[in-house]
C-alpha cells in the first residue's frame, strides 16, 4: 500500500519537475523567491484587498455541504527557500494538492476533511572533479496529510456570490516518506525512511463564491507535524482550489409566518386595505448582520400595482412583524358576486445580492354591497362626492334658500334634507332575512333615493351622505343592547353651535349631545333616528335623543361599550 | 338548588342595582315644574305625579317639593333648584370617579390621525342646561346656582357622590359663572367628607385661586384655606 502511494505521488511530483526543468531550460532563476521582498509585499497586499470587501460584503458559503480540490506549496521549516531553480540545484520545498470535504454543524461552523500529497524535492548536480562529467542526485520528501478538523464562517453569510473569510484547525496523522533518487529524470527511487507522525494545523483563507454550487478557494495552514514548529516537514501550506457546494441553501430570512387578518375583503371599502394591513408578515433574519426587507404584495386580477411596504431594517437575528397592505384596481368596485382571490406576497431581503420568498394565501373578495356588519366600515359606504348625492342635496340646498350665516344653519339644512327625503317617499324597510354564512348587504345611498326604501343602515347612510355632502360632519351611533338580540344603528349631525347657542334650538339638554372637534371646540351635535322618515324631522330627533338618552346614558351604554360612536370622515 | 338560588339572588341583585328609580311628587309649594324625558317644554308639576328616571325637576325662587323614591326613600328639594330623577340613582365611588374621568377626557382634543379606523368618543357630559322659552321660571337668571342648590340637596340627603358629580358638571358647563370660588369649595368640602383628601386639596386650591371679582362674598375662599390648612 505505501509503495503504491509512493509510486503515484512520485509519479505525480515528476510532473512538477518536468515544469521545473522546462522553466530551468528557459533561464528562468527565482533565486529565494519566497523570501523576495516584492513578492511579500504584492503576496500581503493580495490578502489585505481581499480582506477588506471580505469584511464589507461577506456573503459566505450558504450551502450545507461540499468538496474540493486545491493545489498549492507547502514550506517546510527545513527548507530555505520555496523553490529555486538555477544551473546547479533545484530545490522545490513542496508542490502537492488537497483533497477535501466540509459539512456545516452550526450556523457558522463546519467540519472538514482533508486528504492531501506534497513532495519536497531537493536536486544537485554536480561535476566531477575533473569536470567531466556531471553527479545528478535528488532527495524527495513526500507528505501524505489525513486531517479532520473545523472551520469556522469569520462573518455571517448572507447571501452567495461573495467572499468569506474564514479559520480552521484540526488534526491528523501525517505520514512522511524520504525518497532518494539518483537523478530528477530518473524513475527509480529508494525509500529512505518512512513514518507516520501526529499533528495539527491551525490557519485561515477566504472562499470566492462564484454561484450557490461553486467557489474559490485560498488557504492558508500552518502544521505542525509531531506537534513541533521546528520538525522537517512542518511549515507553511498555501493553497489555491475550487469547492463545489451542495445540500440546503443557507438562510438569509426565514419567513416564520403570515397571518392574515381580513381573509375577507369588502370592496366598498377597499381604501380601508391601503392603509389598514390585511396580513402580517413575520421574518426572521438569520444572518449576524443587518439586512434590509421590503415585502411586496399582490392580489392576482384585482390588484391595480404592488403595493410594497418599503424596505424595513433587521439587525442580526432579528425577528419583526411587516403589515401588508394591498391597492385594488377598478375591478373590485364592478364587483356583482363574491370571488375568491390570491394574495401573493414576495418578500426580498437586500443584503449585499437580493434573496426571494414568495408566498401565496387565499382570500375572499365579497360583492361590493356586502358588509360585515363593522360600524366603523360602514363608513365606508358614505359618499358624499358621488354626483348623484350632491346634485339632490344642492337642489334641496337652493329650493330651501338657506341663509349660510346663519348660527342654526346647519340644523334648518339637516331639517330641509330630512323633509326632502321623506317627500321623496322614501321608506324604512326592516332586513331582509339573510343566512348566517352570507354579509348584511348595504345600499349606497344613490341605490336607496333610487329604490325608495331601504333598512336602518342603508337610511342612516344615506342622510350620512347627504348630511357630508353639504359639509355637515355626522356619526354613526350603534347600539348593541345587550337584552335585544339584534345591533341598532341611528346617526348624530353636528350642528356647529357652541354650549352657548344650543339654547337656539332646544332647551333641554338632554336633547343633545356635547362633542369636541379636532379644534378642541365643543359644539352641539343632534342625534337622529332615520328609520323615524315618515314622521319627520322633529320626531326622528325625539327617538334619537331619548335612545341616547337610556341607551348610552341612564343604562350606562356608552360606559359599558356597547353604545359607540364612530365619526364618518 | 343552590344554583337556582344564586341565580335568582344574582338576578335580584342586579334588578336592585340597575332597577330605574321612579319617584312620585308627595308634596309641592310654590313654583315647581317637571320636564318630561326630551320634551322641550316645561309642565307644572302637582302631587300625586310619578317621575321617572328620564325626567327633570324644577323649582323657583320659593318653591319646594317633596319625592319619594321607590327605594322609599324622601327626598327633599328646596327652592331654585333643579335636578334630574336620574341624579338621585346613589353612585358608586368607582362610578363617580368614572363620571368625572369622563368629563376631563372629554376636554383632552382628539388626536389628529391619518387613520381612517376612528373609534367615537364616549361621550357623558349632554350639554348645556339653558332657559325656557314659555316657562313661568325665569331660568335664565344664574342657572348655575340651580344646579349648585340641586347638588346641595344631594349632600343633605348624603348623596355624596352624586353631589360631587353634578359639582363638577356644573363647574365644566359654567366655567364663567361669577361664583367667588363657591363651587368649587362645595366640591372640596364634598370630597373632604368622603376622605379623598387629595381631590379635596385640588379643589380647594382651584376655589382660593379662582378670579374672585372685588363684589365677591371672600367667605368660600376663606373656607376653602381653612380646608387647607386643615388637610395639610
Amino acid at each position: 500500500m505505501q509503495l503504491l502511494l509512493n509510486s503515484i505521488f512520485i509519479e505525480s511530483d515528476l510532473h512538477v519537475l518536468y515544469l521545473a526543468a522546462l522553466m530551468r531550460s528557459q533561464a528562468f532563476t527565482m533565486e529565494g523567491i519566497w523570501m523576495n521582498r516584492d513578492f511579500k509585499n504584492t503576496f500581503l497586499l493580495l490578502v489585505v484587498m481581499m480582506t477588506i470587501p471580505a469584511v464589507s460584503f461577506a456573503q459566505g458559503i450558504t450551502r450545507a455541504s461540499g468538496f474540493g480540490f486545491k493545489g498549492g506549496f507547502w514550506k517546510t521549516a527545513k527548507s530555505e527557500t520555496l523553490f529555486r531553480f538555477d544551473n546547479s540545484k533545484i530545490e522545490l520545498s513542496g508542490v502537492g494538492a488537497w483533497l477535501y470535504h466540509f459539512s456545516r454543524v452550526g450556523p457558522e461552523w463546519f467540519y472538514e476533511l482533508h486528504i492531501g500529497a506534497f513532495a519536497s524535492i531537493v536536486s544537485n548536480e554536480i561535476e566531477d572533479e575533473q569536470g567531466q562529467e556531471t553527479i545528478s542526485e535528488a532527495d524527495i520528501t513526500t507528505i501524505i496529510p489525513f486531517l479532520a478538523g473545523v472551520r469556522y464562517d469569520v462573518l455571517s453569510a448572507r447571501n452567495y456570490g461573495g467572499l468569506q473569510p474564514y479559520l480552521s484547525g484540526g488534526v491528523g496523522p501525517y505520514w512522511i516518506t524520504d525518497v532518494e533518487a539518483p537523478s530528477i529524470n530518473s524513475d527509480k527511487a529508494d525509500v529512505i525512511d518512512s513514518r507516520v507522525k501526529l499533528g495539527a494545523y491551525l490557519g485561515g483563507g477566504v472562499n470566492l463564491a462564484f454561484t450557490n454550487w461553486l467557489a474559490l478557494n485560498f488557504d492558508l495552514k500552518r502544521h505542525f507535524v509531531g506537534f513541533q514548529p521546528q520538525n522537517d516537514v512542518s511549515g507553511l501550506n498555501l493553497g489555491v482550489g475550487l469547492s463545489f457546494m451542495w445540500g440546503q441553501e443557507r438562510e438569509t430570512i426565514r419567513v416564520i409566518s403570515v397571518q392574515t387578518i381580513s381573509n375577507d375583503i369588502y370592496p366598498a371599502y377597499h381604501q380601508f386595505y391601503t392603509h389598514f394591513p390585511i396580513a402580517i408578515v413575520t421574518v426572521k433574519n438569520m444572518t449576524r448582520g443587518n439586512i434590509e426587507v421590503n415585502v411586496r404584495s399582490n392580489i392576482r386580477s384585482f390588484s391595480e400595482r404592488t403595493k410594497e411596504s418599503g424596505f424595513i431594517r433587521l439587525r442580526a437575528r432579528e425577528t419583526k412583524d411587516i403589515p401588508v397592505t394591498v391597492i385594488f384596481g377598478a375591478r373590485i368596485r364592478n364587483l356583482e358576486k363574491r370571488e375568491a382571490a390570491i394574495l401573493d406576497l414576495q418578500v426580498d431581503a437586500r443584503a449585499g445580492k437580493k434573496v426571494t420568498r414568495k408566498i401565496s394565501s387565499p382570500l375572499m373578495i365579497h360583492r361590493l354591497n356586502s358588509w360585515n356588519g363593522e360600524v366603523d366600515k360602514l363608513i365606508f359606504f358614505v359618499k358624499s362626492d358621488d354626483e348623484t348625492i350632491l346634485s339632490f342635496s344642492r337642489e334641496i340646498l337652493s329650493a330651501m334658500n338657506v341663509n349660510h350665516e346663519n348660527s342654526t344653519r346647519n340644523v334648518d339644512v339637516a331639517k330641509g334634507l330630512f323633509d326632502a327625503v321623506q317627500k321623496k317617499g322614501v321608506r324604512y324597510y326592516s332586513d331582509p332575512l339573510i343566512p348566517f354564512y352570507q354579509d348584511d348587504r348595504v345600499q349606497l345611498a344613490t341605490e336607496t333615493l333610487r329604490l325608495g326604501s331601504g333598512d336602518c343602515d342603508d337610511l342612516v347612510v344615506l342622510y350620512a351622505s347627504l348630511l357630508e355632502s353639504v359639509g355637515i360632519n355626522t356619526a354613526f351611533v350603534e347600539v348593541k343592547d345587550p337584552e335585544k338580540t339584534l345591533a341598532h344603528l341611528y346617526l348624530m349631525f353636528d350642528t356647529g353651535l357652541s354650549p352657548e347657542q344650543s339654547l337656539q334650538i332646544s332647551t333641554n339638554h338632554k336633547r343633545f349631545i356635547m362633542r369636541q372637534n379636532l379644534a378642541g371646540k365643543q359644539t352641539t351635535w343632534i342625534p337622529i333616528e332615520a328609520t323615524q322618515l315618515p314622521n319627520g324631522f322633529q320626531e326622528a330627533w325625539d327617538v334619537g335623543a331619548l335612545s341616547y338618552l337610556q341607551d348610552g346614558k341612564l343604562r350606562g351604554g356608552l360606559e359599558a361599550g356597547w353604545v359607540q360612536i364612530f365619526d364618518v370622515e | 338548588m343552590i344554583y337556582q338560588i344564586l341565580t335568582i339572588c344574582l338576578t335580584m341583585t342586579t334588578i336592585t342595582i340597575f332597577a330605574p328609580i321612579t319617584a312620585k311628587l308627595t308634596h309641592t309649594s310654590g313654583e315647581v315644574m317637571l320636564r318630561r324625558g326630551v320634551d322641550e317644554g316645561w309642565q307644572n308639576a302637582s302631587s300625586g305625579v310619578i317621575l321617572y328616571e328620564i325626567d327633570s325637576i324644577l323649582t323657583g325662587e320659593a318653591g319646594s317639593v317633596t319625592l319619594q323614591l321607590n327605594s322609599g326613600a324622601i327626598f327633599k328639594l328646596g327652592a331654585n333648584a333643579i335636578l334630574d330623577i336620574s341624579e338621585l340613582r346613589k353612585l358608586s365611588e368607582q362610578e363617580m370617579f368614572i363620571a368625572i374621568m369622563g368629563k376631563k377626557i372629554d376636554n383632552i382634543s382628539p388626536r389628529k390621525s391619518k387613520t381612517k379606523l376612528k373609534i367615537g368618543r364616549i361621550h357623558v357630559v349632554h350639554g348645556e342646561y339653558v332657559s325656557g322659552k314659555t316657562d313661568s321660571i325665569k331660568l335664565n337668571q344664574t342657572p348655575w346656582k340651580r344646579e349648585r342648590n340641586g347638588a346641595i340637596a344631594l349632600l343633605e340627603h348624603q348623596l355624596v357622590t352624586n353631589a360631587i358629580v353634578k359639582l363638577n358638571s356644573t363647574i365644566q358647563k359654567y366655567q364663567e359663572a361669577d361664583d367667588c370660588g363657591e363651587l368649587y369649595f362645595r366640591l372640596g368640602a364634598a370630597f373632604e367628607n368622603l376622605k379623598k383628601t387629595g381631590q379635596a386639596i385640588e379643589a380647594y386650591q382651584a376655589s382660593t385661586s379662582s378670579d374672585a371679582h372685588k363684589d365677591c362674598n371672600p367667605v368660600w375662599v376663606r373656607q376653602a384655606r381653612a380646608g387647607l390648612s386643615r388637610l395639610r
